[in-house]
């Protein structure tokens, strides 16, 4: 039972992936005053490009074959682990979860090389970048989380005690949640719908792919969103995730999870309507200001300790 | 071919003769250690687990001094390093096989290898001062024979000459912090033995003590500012050696700094001590993976990543220090924590002395391939030879510290070792205040230095392996079979220790147990590591996601390209495409961190070491470390030098003045001495 929930889980992950993904892109386009594409498009561009095999530039090798699945596995791999409604039955470590994140990036931006085309790498090495930027803070909070909860784990931090209830981890959720808009492409860091390859960040590594290995680099784009939300999510309001197996307890987790990541995305669209994308060189001091809270955040939990 | 004249056939004997004996004492040592640390039982029974034997009684040559024994001293810290030294030393020599084949100097080359490796061996065993510096001494003197190699073969002398003296300059400087920290010690405790200075010899001033040996051991570690002699001693190295140097030689003063810090040689172990150490080790991690950014040269960029390594591995040495200090005794959750960071920083030892053997063995395999490890010229090599490209690849994505390879799992150890030490903030107030800021510094600094290592790495396996070449490339020699097989196994190694970790904790848990910190943290199994520290600090490292991440997207792959993939030629932009001009490059890559920094090239002073990378013609980075050495070295010529004229102007009278002088002093202390107490 316990395994059936955790495989329906990692489902749920899975196959809800693209419809958040496109769920953002139809708010924004509400909060606009557009119509926008149906939440349901995403679905439809899977489905279209897992039919066609794939085009390979000619110099590429084996890493740029590799790459698509690769990433895919990272991302799918956490909806395994990552308790979305329910504490699943495999554990996970955050910092691990967090190195599956860096190898995805990694083996796209190596990918981008392979293809030997201009714009791939460029983009490739400014995601890099501003995750250089990044790491440092995104550490911080792991340890933040660790200082509070005892522990990494997954499933213990996100199901932990009352967060509210120390003014750190408010600090620390809130320099998560921007450290986790840089890791995942999103305004202010870098425009997701952007068409100009000279302005690209994350865009750009998915130029040279096309048909199946596209499809699965979209749908790993889609799980990094959701495993950011849900993350986010559950850190924030570790209320709802269920350690019970019986039907109506896993319904009502669901539907409370459906609650809070809906809010977050609601949240994330109108972030991304009022803000404007930050040129390369100034996107460090946003992410400098994320450090700085997290040192407060870090010195709260110590002094209170003394 | 011309049939090989007798010199040339003496010298491939002699060369076939040093690696046989190299690669037989490898395994032989390998063995030996290994055999050592399974057989030590798993903790408490045996603490240490130390085997000794006297090689050499020699009695002290003056009465009342220490006696000098030989004595070879072997426990479980020594033994994990005596094994990784065996390892790599027989695949370096198996490899050298081929790489120094039709080399003119490959006797010379050879037999220096095998002084070098006998020298590291000496280092590891010996268990006594006066032998302890006579085999580092050894150490520097075989090495610099390797460092004339290309000024040897053909190289510019001047580079070669800078690098031997600098080379030279620094050991005998190490040697002198070193010999000026421990000294006292030896005195106070009247004996040079290791047993007795750790006996509960105390140093007369421990604080001075350890400044200096810090000192000393941090310029043979290459430690912040002194990295600068890495970079500018490995280019001029046959590049078989790289590894050794870099794989193991740094190592020893890691080493070193476990026995003399952790060991209680320079008295009870202080708390900022590992603060200290952890500060320092961030910083190296972070300013030498900067400059190995900057790196044209393969193996230059590589070196500077030797240094940046080193750095993670006092990170956690630091911890140790940090959580290990005696007056946490009786705290088994400070005690556990100092553990699980010594352990971490142990595993990291070995896995850069794999990775780092693979990544300069592979370096070498692309210059025999592409005659030039300038990587701005070279591109596509993992298609045109894959026994090279993919281990290359391989080592890559270990240094990166990326799952499923082994540099993750020793950087995860860090990390929660860092993470696990919580206890300190219960600690009393100006400590914990302190620990936290050396603690959240470390992490600041390591965590930049790993995401910036990555991002060297994209850039390094990136220009090197991957599209097309971007310059004209010599066609190089062959890479022979015996160099292919090493890179395999090299790369089948850390692949292994990534995937299944736990093979490797038991020894490293005996290690451990050598130094005065012993207490059972890490819970390892085929199915993850458990660390659990004392106060409920508890994280787990399951290993089913690295299997899945190494399994799942060859499957993935195979489906994505059923039904005929099929090639097209490259898009750019309309244009037709040129390999040459077209593709990015990585200084360009790199660009995005170091245009922050750049500036005009300033006019360069007559220096030794390069002071400054020139990345364009209109933008450098200045290297500080260099640019303080050199002004350094300006500075003391002049003083020597107007202190030279001064003293030696040539005038007989004042010649027989300092006769006078001389004669003078010694015969004042001739009268104190018989007028002196008896």
């Amino acid at each position: 039972m316990t395994w059936a929930l955790t495989l329906a889980q990692a489902a749920a992950y899975l196959l809800l992936a693209p419809l958040f993904a496109g769920l953002v892109d139809w708010l924004k386009a509400r909060l606009q005053g557009r119509r926008g594409p149906d939440p349901a498009q995403p679905y439809r561009d899977l489905r279209k490009l897992l039919g066609k095999a794939p085009s390979v530039p000619g110099p590429a090798s084996g890493v740029f074959l590799l790459a698509a699945p690769l990433a895919f596995t990272c991302l799918g791999l956490l909806g395994f682990a990552l308790p979305l409604f329910l504490v699943p039955a495999l554990e996970m470590d955050l910092l691990l979860a967090l190195a599956l994140l860096g190898l995805a990036r990694f083996v796209t931006a190596l990918a981008a090389f392979d293809a030997a085309a201009p714009f791939g790498p460029m983009s490739g090495g400014r995601q890099l970048f501003v995750h250089t930027l990044a790491e440092p803070a995104l550490l911080l909070v792991v340890y933040v989380l660790a200082l509070g909860n005892d522990t990494t784990g997954l499933a213990s931090l996100t199901t932990g005690g009352n967060p509210w209830a120390e003014p750190a981890v408010p600090l620390a959720l809130g320099a998560l949640g921007y450290v986790l808009l840089a890791s995942n492409g999103r305004l202010p860091f870098d425009n997701p719908a952007t068409h100009l390859e000279l302005t690209m960040v994350e865009q750009g590594t998915r130029l040279e792919h096309s048909g199946r290995a596209l499809a699965l680099l979209e749908w790993a784009d889609a799980m990094r969103l959701t495993f950011a939300l849900t993350l986010l999510a559950n850190l924030a309001v570790p209320w709802g995730v269920t350690a019970e197996r019986a039907p109506l307890p896993v319904l009502l987790a669901f539907l409370a999870y459906l609650a809070k990541v809906g809010g977050l995305l609601l949240a994330l669209a109108w972030w991304e309507i009022v803000h404007a994308k930050a040129r390369l060189r100034a996107v460090a001091s946003p992410l400098l200001l994320a450090l700085g809270a997290l040192l407060f955040a870090v010195v709260s939990l110590v002094v209170q300790d003394l | 071919m011309a049939e090989p004249g007798p010199a040339e056939r003496a010298r491939t004997a002699v060369m076939r003769g040093a690696l046989g004996l190299a690669v037989a004492g490898g395994v032989a040592v390998t063995v030996a250690a290994v055999r050592h640390l399974a057989s030590c039982p798993p903790s408490g029974a045996d603490p240490g687990c130390v085997r000794e034997l006297v090689v050499w009684a020699l009695p002290a040559p003056v009465a009342g001094a220490p006696a000098l024994d030989l004595t070879v001293r072997v426990d479980g810290l020594s033994a994990l390093f005596l094994a990784l030294v065996g390892v790599c030393t027989s695949c370096i020599a198996v490899y050298s096989f081929g790489w120094l084949r039709h080399d003119p100097l490959r006797h010379s080359v050879a037999v220096a290898f095998d002084l070098f490796v006998a020298a590291i061996l000496l280092t590891l065993v010996v268990d006594n001062l006066f032998w302890l510096l006579v085999a580092l001494e050894l150490i520097t003197l075989v090495s610099a024979n390797l460092v004339r190699y290309r000024g040897r073969s053909g190289g510019s002398p001047q580079a070669s000459r800078t690098a031997v003296r600098t080379y030279l300059v620094v050991g005998q400087a190490s040697l002198v912090c070193l010999l000026a920290g421990l000294l006292p010690v030896a005195v106070a405790s009247g004996t040079l033995d290791f047993d007795g200075l750790r006996a509960g010899a105390t140093s007369p001033a421990p604080v001075a003590s350890f400044a200096l040996v810090l000192l000393g051991l941090g310029i043979r570690a290459g430690v912040s500012p002194f990295h600068f002699w890495v970079p500018v001693v490995h280019p001029q190295l046959p590049t078989n050696t790289h590894a050794m140097m870099s794989a193991v030689m740094l190592k020893i003063a890691v080493y070193l700094m476990i026995r003399c810090f952790l060991e209680g040689m320079l008295g009870p172990v202080q708390w900022w001590w590992g603060a200290v150490v952890l500060v320092l080790a961030g910083a190296t991690a972070l300013v030498t993976v900067f400059y190995a950014l900057l790196c044209k040269d393969l193996k230059t960029a590589l070196a500077y990543h030797s240094v940046e390594n080193v750095g993670i591995i006092l990170a956690g040495l630091g911890l140790a220090l940090l959580f290990g200090a005696d007056r946490f005794a009786g705290q088994p959750a400070m005690r556990g924590a100092a553990a699980l960071a010594l352990l971490a920083s142990l595993y990291h030892v070995v896995n850069h002395a794999l990775f780092k053997t693979l990544l300069f063995l592979g370096a070498g395999a692309v210059e025999r391939q592409a005659g030039t490890v300038e990587t701005r010229l070279l591109g596509g090599l993992l298609r045109a030879s894959p026994w090279v490209g993919v281990p290359f690849l391989v080592g890559a994505v270990a240094i990166a510290g990326f799952p499923p390879l082994n540099g993750f799992v020793s950087e995860w150890l860090t990390l929660q070792a860092l993470f696990g030490g919580q206890a300190v903030y219960r600690q009393g107030g100006t400590l914990a205040l302190a620990a936290m800021v050396a603690l959240v510094l470390g992490l600041v600094l390591v965590a930049a230095s790993f995401a910036l290592t990555a991002l060297a790495f994209v850039k390094i396996a990136g220009e090197t392996l991957l599209g097309l070449p971007r310059g004209p490339r010599a066609t190089g020699g062959q890479v022979a079979w015996s160099m292919r097989s090493v890179l395999v196994l090299l790369a089948g190694a850390c692949l292994l220790l990534g995937l299944q970790p736990w093979l490797l904790v038991g020894w490293l848990e005996t290690a451990v147990a050598a130094t005065a910190i012993d207490a059972p943290v890490l819970q390892a199994s085929p199915t993850g590591l458990t660390v659990e520290l004392g106060l409920g600090y508890r994280a787990a490292l399951p290993l089913w996601p690295l299997l899945a991440v190494g399994v799942v997207p060859l499957l993935l792959t195979l489906w994505v390209r059923a039904g005929a993939a099929t090639r097209r030629p490259v898009w750019a932009g309309g244009e037709a495409f040129q390999p040459r001009t077209m593709q990015y490059t990585g200084g360009a890559l790199s660009s995005l961190v170091w245009e922050l920094v750049a500036g005009p090239p300033g006019r360069s002073p007559e220096a030794p070491l390069p002071a400054s990378f020139r990345l364009s013609g209109r933008l450098a980075v200045v290297e500080q470390a260099n640019r303080l050495v050199n002004g350094l070295v300006t500075r003391v010529g002049r003083a020597s030098q107007w202190a030279g004229d001064r003293v030696q102007d040539g005038d007989i009278r004042n010649y027989l003045l300092y006769i006078f002088g001389v004669v003078m002093v010694v015969l004042i202390l001739l009268v104190a001495a018989l007028l002196g107490p008896p």
